[in-house]
């Protein structure tokens, strides 16, 4: 017998593999356990961690003892890193606490754990409801504005993350599941994004001024993420085959609902170029946004027709180019309203020129 | 190479459990605890990369066989058992479960023959094959778990190879 042929031979027992569904559970499970060891590493590093656990000891007026025994229960389960008891003060952990960061890890592993892009997507909305209940708690809230400047920031971020994530696994849901159910969960994803944005906005105004304007850079980026979701979650719906006539006029109102969102986000901006003082290093940069904002008007105006005409494709590439166009104005409308800053109006036109 | 992130980790798992768990299966005959005992290799070998003072891996794959070996012999140890040999894995049904009757036996009964020859194979003539031409080790990868120059493994692979030959006439 030829080498060859015994290699060939020996090769039949390839076929000698582990299940896939073990293959994918034990992955995820080793997925946890990198995060968790990870995450307890930066715990235990973090010694103010535990002085914030013992703040109560340099107290005058006494604690009551259930204070020190939950204390010392919550510093125990955070440094030794008890399985079951850790994952559940964890899991209750709300903005601001230290245990916060690691439960938004163990809900991303739970993400990680699941075994298709539906069930992934379904377990984000279900957290994304979560992110939605804990602004209303930090806005509702007694803390000081500067508290809950940095908790509203926490949360955010947190939905950030998912709603990027859940963009991400958009296109997979169409693959190979059934239409209705990747199509129920688009929408899914398109009323959270639409949620996530608002309630963002509406946090950042339950503040006082000189508090809003630090939180507004802050979270820029997730009002971003979340309307970058909206529109592939919408996408998602509008590719779907087969869609009844209540879809249809749901995504129609959608549709329409974002075309009037960047207009108003546009007038915003027109509003604060018209007021602000006319310098003249300003005047080059002014005429650049007005043209811009007059592109935007024009796409908005031609999604708005080819939404009467039913073209939701169409719709959607004009409210995308729209949109592209609207995000590029942000900063340099800031930059337009602002006094005389030597040398920035020239390289700022010559950016958009870019 | 470079200190391993939880990324490369994982991406590493993705391209090598079935190759390590087939290993496995070889030397323990069961598939749960090939399962076991193959989810231990990735939690040791990350606790092992990560510990403090521990030394850079300039070959991942022959580091995790080495882990496997060490498990599979802890195993024996503790359980105060005899590895199985080839012949009481040739006993059991390896095939997938998912295959119809008709495959199941088509499968078994061509790897039944191969599984037999390796069975009287020395220990070590068998696990070379199975480094070799399952998991598609480089001879240098060989070298470095056996801990052996690269001119003895290809002598110890050609002894393996040439006795399966004659077992197999």
């Amino acid at each position: 017998m030829e080498d060859k042929e015994l290699i060939t031979k020996i090769q039949v027992l390839k076929e000698i593999k582990p299940s896939e569904d073990w293959v994918l559970s034990c992955r995820g499970k080793l997925a946890f356990r990198l995060e968790m060891g990870r995450k307890q590493d930066l715990l235990k590093k973090d010694t103010s961690t535990l002085k914030e656990l013992f703040a109560f000891l340099g107290n005058t007026n006494r604690q009551p003892s259930f204070n020190l025994a939950y204390s010392l229960f919550i510093a125990a389960l955070v440094v030794l890193g008890g399985g079951g008891a850790t994952v559940w003060a964890a899991a209750q952990s709300l903005p601001g606490s230290p245990l916060y960061p690691v439960k938004l890890v163990m809900e991303k592993a739970r993400v990680q754990m699941s075994l298709s892009a539906e069930s992934r997507l379904q377990l984000q909305t279900q957290i994304a409801d979560t992110r939605l209940q804990e602004l209303e708690f930090v806005v509702n809230g007694q803390d000081s504005d500067a508290l809950k400047v940095e908790k509203i920031f926490q949360v955010a971020e947190g939905m950030q993350d998912q709603l990027t994530i859940a963009n991400d696994e958009l296109p997979k849901v169409g693959d190979k599941a059934e239409p209705q159910k990747s199509l129920a969960v688009a929408k899914m994803v398109s009323d959270k994004a639409s949620q996530a944005s608002k309630a963002i906005i509406a946090a950042k105004e339950s503040l006082s001024s000189d508090m809003k304007s630090d939180l507004t850079a802050k979270l820029s980026d997730a009002v971003k993420a979340a309307e970058k979701t909206g529109l592939a979650a919408l996408e998602a719906m509008i590719m779907s085959q087969d869609i009844s006539s209540t879809t249809k006029a749901e995504i129609a109102v959608k549709l329409q609902e974002e075309i009037k969102n960047t207009e108003e986000q546009v007038l915003v901006k027109e509003q604060k170029i018209a007021q602000a003082n006319s310098f003249a290093d300003k005047l080059p940069i002014r005429a650049v946004l007005i043209n811009q904002f007059e592109q935007i008007h024009d796409l908005l105006d031609k999604a708005a027709e080819s939404l009467n005409k039913g073209d939701f494709s169409g719709t959607l590439e004009m409210l995308k180019a729209a949109k592209a166009i609207d995000d590029g104005t942000d900063k340099v409308t800031e930059n337009a309203v602002m006094p005389e800053v030597k040398g920035a109006a020239s390289s700022t036109v010559d950016n958009l020129g870019k | 190479m470079a200190k391993i992130t939880e990324q490369q980790f994982l991406e590493f798992y993705d391209k090598n459990v079935g190759k390590i768990y087939r290993y496995i299966y070889f030397r323990v005959g069961a598939q749960e605890l090939a399962q076991d005992l193959t989810s231990e290799v990735f939690l040791k070998s990350w606790q092992r990369l990560n510990q403090e003072g521990a030394k850079i891996v300039d070959n991942p794959r022959a580091f995790f066989y080495q882990v496997a070996r060490n498990l599979i012999v802890d195993f024996y140890r503790q359980k105060d058992k005899a590895p199985l040999s080839l012949e009481e894995i040739a006993d059991r049904t390896i095939a997938d479960r998912n295959d119809g009757p008709s495959e199941t036996a088509s499968v078994a009964l061509d790897m039944q023959s191969v599984k037999k020859a390796l069975m009287h194979l020395n220990e070590d003539y068998r696990e070379i094959i199975i480094w070799r031409y399952l998991d598609e080790l480089e001879i240098k990868e060989i070298a470095e778990i056996l801990n052996k120059r690269e001119g003895a493994v290809r002598t110890l692979l050609s002894r393996a190879l040439a006795d399966l030959k004659g077992i197999l006439k």
